[in-house]
């Protein structure tokens, strides 16, 4: 689904002319119906990762395919792009427009659909179907993001992510900023979501535990370099030394 | 010895519409050299807790009940004695430490800064005393560290620095809320591994956090807390055999489900 | 949003006094108790009296009434300037900071050549180009105002331009009128907003003050820098000719500048209801 060769990313500073390099060589190939994990600390470069997979930041140089069209090449191959991805953000405080109400905000996405002729429906009916496929009810509809919680408003943007109807939906660090356990309830919650719009997921986290909760690939992510990637299931088996330093560091109980 | 005694305590926040109850009774006891560990979700009370002990509300605030630091009372005592408790009793550190740090001075001048409000050190003394802090809390070249700003220096690192400032005032007891929330895992692996030192240091510790893993690692005793109420006390392994709150209950479970997970996709290795 | 403005005592206050003078100014006929033109010597400089509430200024006409027909091309002439300025300023400075590149480039390097003239002598450079007009000065006032306005919004467009919420919507491929219009414009009305009526005050002032040195509305017409202008001369004689639009100025100046505190203070979507 997602094919990605050699790819580099520097960023120029302005004021000294430096160039800092972001991402080195990353290559990597992700398969329809697959949860891969992008796993690393701050300053590995996951999220600029993150970005360039959903459009939002050219590369540098390298190659990336989204089913077999790349997306930076020309406006109607990044126009594809856009129909098929969907992302949900970290900081859920500002992933939602605060003037929005929670109807509002899955809106945004509804009114996309209709404008590309796909969707002719009821507009409320499909934004109360889809609160509830989150674990929401229409009390929230009229809310605006800052009177919800952080884990009912994280789900308001999951559910914005969903009501675009994409193939693939990447998560970047979505669920770090959560309580333990609205983590868990919200892992649960993007479990079952998978298999019933047989979505295709990138997770963003620098948090082990959860990557074996969730997904069936993880791919280790160091200073800009791809340093292994395995599936979840036999992740005992990692070579590389740092992957096996983040498996070492894991809290348990 | 108790050192920390908190009965009923009561905090309500007077908006303009309508009064919150935040905290609905709080009791709980802290000895000396223990490490006590509260567990909660946002919005449970547990930093409300803390802050109104630490006289760091404001008068929007209500506090009833008691608290008792050895034999002051923390409640009603005067701005002037609770800012000295705050310095050499009580330190705190907070959840993030990028902004904790004045991003305009160099880290030796906040530092400091700290000293000087707190201590009667001379100039040569507080450079003496960062060094040796910086020292103890691992930090490479410490006289180097205390030249640069805080955005060269990476979160785990500032944060062991926040430490160790808390630590140079050799307070009484350390509060510690949520030190490794939104921290990536090696760093918060490392700054639990000096929290666990320093416990075995014999200081005494409050801790808060959401993460029943990070409270394993280091409490001696646990508090629960949902809703503004303590519902559940004990040892860790205790609470997590015998959980009394449903909630608790639900917490231990999800925890034990993540944790169940990871070791089957390790296969038993670890 | 608007709904938010009402529940706001102080922005209720200073709307309603506003909207009573702008009333005022509209239906001048009606509630002025003479005709402001009528020159009657004999009421020369004559005190506040029952028929002349405020008195005559020097060609016996009532200072009242001259204060009130004058709101028309005070208030008038200060929204006219104020809405060219918003209408440049955010057309260019939310193309410039959404678009950035080359469109930002050229865009700004013309912010940066109006800025780098001192504006009030452009102000009278360009009234002079163009001739003594009250079109002129409007024109003369936007000329040198939409530049600021241009780069402030620029500014906060670009502090939006990066949040998730847009980021989220150039993802999944919403339109750049959504983005501008539905994202970008609403959240920085508020600030746009309160700095406009900020800026009411200095546009009244301005034009006053062009009036006054007689560049902006000539004789006849009531306006209250030009009636300044006529009671200098006479000022220790008839104090309350001078007086009486002074304090009106400064009255409404502050009110526009009340109006800018309590717009943000209503506006900020955070503040709980």
């Amino acid at each position: 689904m997602i094919k990605i060769e050699n790819l580099k990313m520097e960023f120029k500073s302005e004021l000294t002319g430096e160039k800092q390099v972001v991402l080195r060589d990353v290559s990597f190939e992700v398969k329809e119906g697959d949860c891969l994990a992008v796993l690393g600390e701050s300053g590995s470069g996951k999220s600029t990762l993150g970005r360039i997979i959903v459009g939002l930041l050219k590369p540098t140089s390298g190659k990336y395919y989204f089913l077999g069209k790349e997306p930076y090449q020309d406006k109607q191959n990044k126009r594809f792009l856009a129909e098929h991805i969907s992302m949900v953000f970290q900081d859920y405080n500002t992933s939602v427009n605060p003037r929005f109400t929670v109807a509002e905000i899955i809106g945004e996405c509804l009114d996309i659909l209709r404008k590309r002729g796909k969707a002719n429906y009821n507009k409320k009916e499909k934004i109360s179907e889809y609160l509830k496929v989150v674990g929401l009810n229409d009390e929230f509809m009229d809310r605006f993001p800052h009177q919800l919680s952080g884990g009912q408003l994280q789900r308001v943007c999951i559910a914005r992510a969903l009501a675009i109807e994409p193939k693939i939906i990447l998560f970047d660090e979505a669920i770090s900023s959560l309580d333990a356990h609205t983590q868990v309830q919200v892992m649960d919650m993007l479990r079952e979501l998978r298999e019933k719009y047989n979505l295709t997921f990138i997770f963003i986290t620098h948090d082990l535990t959860a990557v074996t909760y969730l997904c069936t690939k993880v791919m280790f992510l160091y200073d800009g370099n791809v340093e292994e990637i395995i599936d979840v299931e036999d992740i005992s088996n990692v070579q590389s030394a740092y992957a096996q330093k983040l498996i070492d560091v894991v809290i348990e109980m | 010895m108790s050192i920390l005694t908190v009965k009923d305590l009561q905090v309500t926040f007077k908006g303009r519409k309508k009064t919150t109850e935040i905290l609905k009774g709080v009791s709980f006891e802290l000895q000396k050299g223990e490490c006590l560990c509260i567990v909660g979700e946002s919005g449970s009370g547990k930093t409300m807790t803390m802050k109104s002990i630490m006289g760091l509300l404001d008068t929007n605030f209500t506090i009833k009940g008691e608290a008792f630091l050895d034999d002051i009372n923390l409640l009603t005592a005067s701005k002037e004695e609770m800012r000295q408790v705050r310095g050499k009793k009580m330190t705190m550190i907070l959840q993030n430490p990028m902004v904790c740090f004045d991003k305009l001075y160099r880290i030796g001048y906040q530092m400091a800064e700290t000293f000087e409000a707190h201590t009667n050190w001379s100039k040569e003394e507080i450079y003496q005393k960062s060094i040796e802090m910086l020292k103890r809390m691992q930090l490479p070249e410490p006289d180097e560290v205390l030249k640069k700003y805080p955005h060269q220096l990476s979160g785990g690192m500032l944060q062991r620095i926040m430490i160790g400032i808390a630590l140079a005032l050799n307070p009484d007891i350390l509060i510690a809320d949520e030190p490794t929330t939104a921290i990536d895992s090696v760093t918060q692996y490392e700054i639990m591994k000096e929290f666990i030192s320093l416990k075995e240091a014999g200081v005494t510790i409050i801790f808060i956090t959401h993460d029943l893993g990070v409270a394993s690692m280091i409490s001696d005793r646990l508090i629960v807390m949902n809703k503004g109420l303590i519902v559940d006390s004990g040892t860790f392994e205790h609470i997590k055999e015998n959980a009394n709150d449903e909630y608790t209950k639900q917490l231990v479970a999800q925890k034990k489900a993540v944790v169940a997970a990871f070791k089957k996709s390790l296969g038993g290795r670890n | 949003m608007l709904r938010r403005l009402f529940h706001h005592k102080g922005a209720m206050i200073t709307i309603c006094i506003l909207t009573i003078i702008v009333l005022m100014g509209v239906f001048a006929p009606i509630v002025a108790p003479n005709d402001p033109l009528e020159v009657d010597m004999m009421n020369r400089f004559a005190s506040p009296n029952a028929e002349f509430p405020l008195g005559g200024d020097q060609l016996g006409r009532c200072i009242l009434s001259r204060l009130i027909w004058g709101i028309r091309p005070t208030l008038g002439l200060a929204a006219l300037t104020m809405i060219g300025t918003m209408g440049i300023g955010l057309a260019v400075g939310l193309a410039s900071g959404y678009f950035r590149g080359w469109i930002d480039e050229i865009l700004m390097r013309l912010v940066d050549v109006l800025l780098s003239f001192p504006s009030q002598i452009m102000v009278f450079a360009v009234v002079a180009l163009l001739g003594i007009n009250v079109a002129n000065v409007v024109i003369a006032n936007v000329c040198i105002k939409w530049a600021w306005y241009a780069r402030m919004i620029r500014t906060n467009v670009i502090k939006y331009r990066s949040e998730n919420f847009v980021n989220f919507s150039n993802v999944v491929g919403n339109s750049n009128r959504f983005i501008l219009l539905k994202h970008l414009l609403p959240s920085i009305a508020a600030e746009s907003a309160m700095l406009a009526s900020l800026d009411m005050g200095w546009a009244i002032i301005n034009i006053s003050t062009l009036s006054f040195l007689g560049m902006g509305v000539s004789a006849p017409t009531p306006e209250w820098g030009a009636m300044l202008n006529d009671a200098k001369q006479v000022f220790i004689l008839n104090p309350m000719q001078m007086l009486a639009p002074g304090i009106t100025i400064m009255v409404v100046v502050a009110l526009f500048n009340m109006l800018g505190d309590v717009l943000r203070d209503a506006l900020d979507p955070k503040e709980v209801m």
